[in-house]
């Protein structure tokens, strides 16, 4: 069983890693992330994720072609109700800020409601993920995005400390914007594997593939990244004595 | 990124004897384990074994479905059953048995509704187990409670269940 995810794995890197080497619109790079969990009550958490894309892009300045490094800045906010064990729904706002330089930096404020559900398949847990996104920076421009994913421990039935699991998702972007150059602009996929510790919480690597697609004559480009992922909760703050 | 995946796997591979939990290939559960399956559940689909630490103590686990009922069997390490799960409808129980569950419910909640029943034996004790979801207005508050019952039906404790958000980052 082990192997088969492994396979997936390796799978996606291979595809990742042949594809960087055929198309010049390819960028690799990684990007650290940290998502933290609160607790509220009974009902509600609170979540905070963070993250950095740092990667490597081709640019053009005084007429000089060269490489810098392109980075963006992710902070993500949310309220969580949880409904039932099998059903939340959140609401959050994402800031976004996108290059190094102040006089090409550009930021992104979005609001955004979602629903997850979750139920069992093949002996893990499988999500459903639909989001509502509102860019609130310019005109309103909303649109959906729904993240199916998969998580399944590689040891017991339950994911307990000291354990492996197998951890992977995809998420489509879907524009519904009036008059959008396309409806489809951006899918990202996932695959990698993750480490529950005994108090930090739980480690999570593997490739992350982003790809943007830009209207017909520019193509499409896309970020193949080294995820690492940190996902803390409470526990972290109140160790056990 | 190759050789991180790989070491990440090797150290999987080691530290799978640490777990709490591992699942295990079915030659490698003892002998009287098989043939009590063997007799008692010989219809069951879906088999799988695990081998448990729970407070120092090693056990052999069997999760399977019989006659859509899902089943999930607790043995010592010489194959000797210990407890037996089995999620059934509420249907099934006796009337009398289905009237005091109701009382108990209705006394306590406000619209509870039964969300998964089970029948458990620990310590050879017959006991059922009901996951019910509830709404305000009861002696409980609104939410999601573990109700334990005897076998006759009478009430031995209402403990809620904690909710944990679905994780999803990003």
């Amino acid at each position: 069983m082990q192997g088969r995810y492994l396979l997936l794995l390796v799978g996606l890197l291979g595809k990742s890693l042949v594809s960087l080497g055929q198309q010049n619109a390819n960028l690799p790079g990684f990007i650290p992330s940290v998502f933290y969990r609160g607790h509220i009550s009974n009902r509600f958490d609170y979540n905070i994720f963070a993250s950095t894309t740092i990667a490597q892009a081709k640019s053009t300045a005084d007429g000089k072609a060269g490489r810098v490094r392109e980075s963006e800045i992710y902070l993500q906010p949310s309220l969580v109700y949880k409904y039932s064990k099998e059903l939340n729904m959140t609401a959050g706002y994402t800031f976004i800020r996108t290059g190094n330089f102040p006089a090409s930096a550009e930021t992104e404020q979005q609001v955004w409601q979602q629903i997850i559900f979750e139920h069992g398949a093949l002996r893990g847990a499988m999500l459903h993920r639909f989001r509502m996104v509102e860019n609130i920076n310019a005109n309103v421009s909303p649109s959906i995005n729904y993240q199916f994913a998969f998580e399944k421990p590689l040891q017991g039935r339950m994911l307990e400390e000291g354990e492996f699991y197998f951890t992977c998702f995809n998420e489509s972007f879907i524009n519904l914007s009036p008059g959008a150059s396309r409806i489809y602009p951006a899918n990202w996929s996932f695959a990698g594997i993750g480490y529950m510790t005994s108090r930090a919480g739980k480690l999570e690597v593997g490739p992350l593939v982003q790809t943007t697609f830009h209207n017909q004559t520019e193509g499409r480009t896309t970020l193949y990244l080294l995820q690492i992922l940190w996902t803390a909760d409470l526990k972290i703050l109140h160790p056990k004595r | 990124m190759k050789t991180v995946v790989a070491l990440l796997f090797l150290f999987a591979s080691f530290t799978i004897g640490l777990s709490q939990e591992r699942k295990i290939d079915h030659r490698k559960i003892p002998g009287a384990m098989t043939n009590y399956l063997r007799q008692n559940y010989a219809g069951a689909k879906d088999l799988e074994y695990y081998q448990k630490k729970e407070n120092d103590t090693l056990y052999y686990e069997t999760e399977f479905t019989l006659a859509r009922q899902a089943y999930n069997l607790r043995f010592s390490l010489d194959g000797t059953l210990i407890e037996t799960e089995r999620e059934i409808e509420f249907e099934e129980l006796a009337p009398p048995m289905q009237e005091n569950i109701a009382a108990v419910l209705q006394d306590n909640f406000r619209n509870a509704r039964i969300k998964k029943l089970q029948a458990v034996n620990p310590l050879n004790k017959k006991q059922f187990e009901v996951y019910v979801k509830t709404r305000k207005g009861g002696k409980y508050a609104a939410g999601f409670y573990r109700v334990m019952f005897d076998a006759t039906g009478q009430l031995l404790w209402i403990a809620e269940e904690e909710l944990h958000s679905i994780e999803s980052a990003f």
